[in-house]
């Protein structure tokens, strides 16, 4: 009974393996396509390092916003069962499956010149649309739901006998919230912070609607991308294999203490 | 259950490539995205004057359709918005002929909120907000070419002026004008069928014959087009009354032939 059926197991890893390369072979033919001096010559160029620059600068203000106050949003939502609680779970996660397009436009209804806040914003002489504060927003608007949903499930998972005796030995919420369930969900909230940054990171289409494309203000590392792949084909590869690797090293991390925190949980 | 769903999976990826097996009297043509008002209503002509043809298109950046032909891509014609595609597939061996059917000429739009401060082009450098084509693609080249030739004209460091206000590098020319029509930017540098139509929501600046500068469409008949007598009906069916009119309608003039 216990022992595994060799030619069952065998069919389930077939399976699994046909979507595995489907998912694999792009990303591997990029990397083996990609990789030449040419490739590292590029890295140097004084654009790419402003891409890169920019990508990295906007993703950490973008991030340090995202855990400043998804923190706290995600602790609420998963421990204090409000009849809203739900109605905000669905709108806050909603950006993540909208297409790059819908982001964009939704963004420019709220922050644009004919926008929501456009007048208010005007009268404070603030124009966000082609600024580099717009690249951030966007960044946060896509990459906030993944960050949410991770901390959600940390929080949803806290052991709730811990925090009550807490609670009976006379800690006050905000002690509980800072003493006992930040530091026992720690890892995963580090896993989806990063999870969150590879996302922010990789962003493009709402930014390119929202943010424009100028070197130096809005030109993201995947805004160069693009460009270059309207002139020169090898160098946007070149440019997607700095993105790739960024977005690897992260995953790995994310994943590990991911993994960590399943352990010691 | 299992075997039954893997193999109708199997039966439907395997039967995918029959997608790409058109029938024949069926032409796939790659076109600017400026090209879209034309080339909707010639299509439909074409495919009612040659029934049963049917025209598929496909619109595009000209930057991105010849990265996908070039890659393989099976179009039996390509209508870019620039000749430098000509010598690009030329190249690369992809070139069967070409010749130039449209041209079109870049225009000045001004948003509805701004046209009290820009009144003519010299007036341009007032607007905080302008918006262009990225050097990338043709629109942003053209826009580079007429920067430099009304520097000359105009003098007084016009088009550094005009630089200064430059605040994102779109990467099509319809990007160039939705910024524009959503006011987001005050000024862009569009072409002129880009502009038709939009009157009401814009203020189109015309320059003068001296600064005019002119965009040259080819149309490229494809190596790889398994279609090529239908493909050459085609080409000549652009410079036929019914072709004519549609290009004139969507404002883009008619190329003489040489």
């Amino acid at each position: 009974m216990k022992q595994v059926k060799a030619p069952g197991s065998l069919i389930l890893s077939a399976l699994g393996w046909v979507l595995a390369m489907v998912l694999a072979l792009p990303i591997l033919s990029l990397v083996a396509q990609s990789v030449s001096l040419r490739s590292a010559a590029v890295l140097l160029e004084d654009q790419t390092q402003q891409a890169l620059g920019l990508s990295l600068l906007s993703t950490t203000l973008g991030l340090s916003f995202i855990v400043l106050f998804g923190t706290p949003l995600s602790y609420v939502l998963a421990r204090e069962k409000a009849p809203w609680s739900g109605t905000v779970q669905t709108l806050v996660q909603l950006p993540v499956v909208l297409p790059p397009a819908v982001a964009g436009v939704a963004l420019l209804s709220a922050f644009g010149q004919r926008g929501w806040l456009g007048p208010v914003l005007d009268d404070l002489h603030i124009h966000v649309v082609f600024s580099t504060a717009a690249v951030v927003l966007a960044g946060i608007f896509v990459a906030g739901p993944i960050y949410v949903q991770g901390a959600l499930n940390a929080f949803a998972a806290l052991d709730e006998e811990t925090l009550l005796v807490a609670r009976t030995m006379g800690a006050g919420p905000l002690r509980v919230f800072w003493q006992i369930a930040l530091p026992l969900s720690r890892p995963a909230l580090f896993s989806a912070a990063l999870l969150c940054t590879a996302r922010a990171l990789g962003e493009f289409g709402a930014t390119l609607m929202f943010a424009g494309n100028l070197p130096g203000v809005s030109q993201t590392l995947p805004l160069l991308i693009y460009a270059a792949m309207e002139s020169d084909f090898a160098r946007a590869r070149a440019l997607s294999l700095v993105l790739l690797l960024l977005s690897a090293v992260m995953l790995i991390l994310s994943l590990k203490l991911s993994h960590k925190w399943r352990k010691h949980r | 259950m299992t075997r039954r769903s893997v193999l109708s999976l199997l039966l439907l990826l395997s039967a995918l490539p029959a997608c790409d097996q058109r029938p024949a009297g069926s032409l796939f043509v790659f076109a600017a995205s400026s090209l879209v008002q034309v080339f909707t209503p010639v299509g439909e002509a074409f495919e009612a004057a040659h029934a049963p043809t049917k025209v598929t298109f496909q619109f595009a950046g000209s930057q991105q359709l010849a990265t996908q032909i070039e890659h393989g891509a099976k179009a039996d014609l390509f209508a870019a918005a620039d000749t430098s595609y000509v010598a690009r597939l030329g190249k690369q061996g992809l070139l069967e002929e070409s010749r130039i059917f449209a041209e079109n000429h870049l225009v000045l739009v001004v948003s509805r909120a701004s046209a009290s401060t820009v009144r003519t082009l010299q007036e341009l450098p007032k607007v905080a907000r302008i918006v262009v084509g990225a050097p990338e693609v043709p629109v942003g080249g053209y826009t580079a070419r007429f920067l430099e030739q009304a520097d000359r004209q105009l003098g007084q460091g016009f088009a550094a002026k005009v630089r200064e206000k430059i605040v994102s590098h779109e990467l099509n020319v319809k990007q160039v004008l939705a910024k524009v029509l959503l006011g987001e930017a005050d000024a862009g540098f569009v072409y002129h069928s880009d502009a038709l139509g939009h009157e009401d929501k814009l203020l189109v600046i015309e320059p003068n014959e001296a600064l005019e500068v002119r965009a040259s469409y080819p149309i490229i008949l494809l190596k790889t087009s398994k279609q090529r007598e239908l493909a050459r009906k085609f080409m000549s069916f652009l410079s036929s009354p019914v072709g004519q009119r549609a290009l004139l309608t969507s404002g883009l003039k008619p190329a003489h032939d040489p």
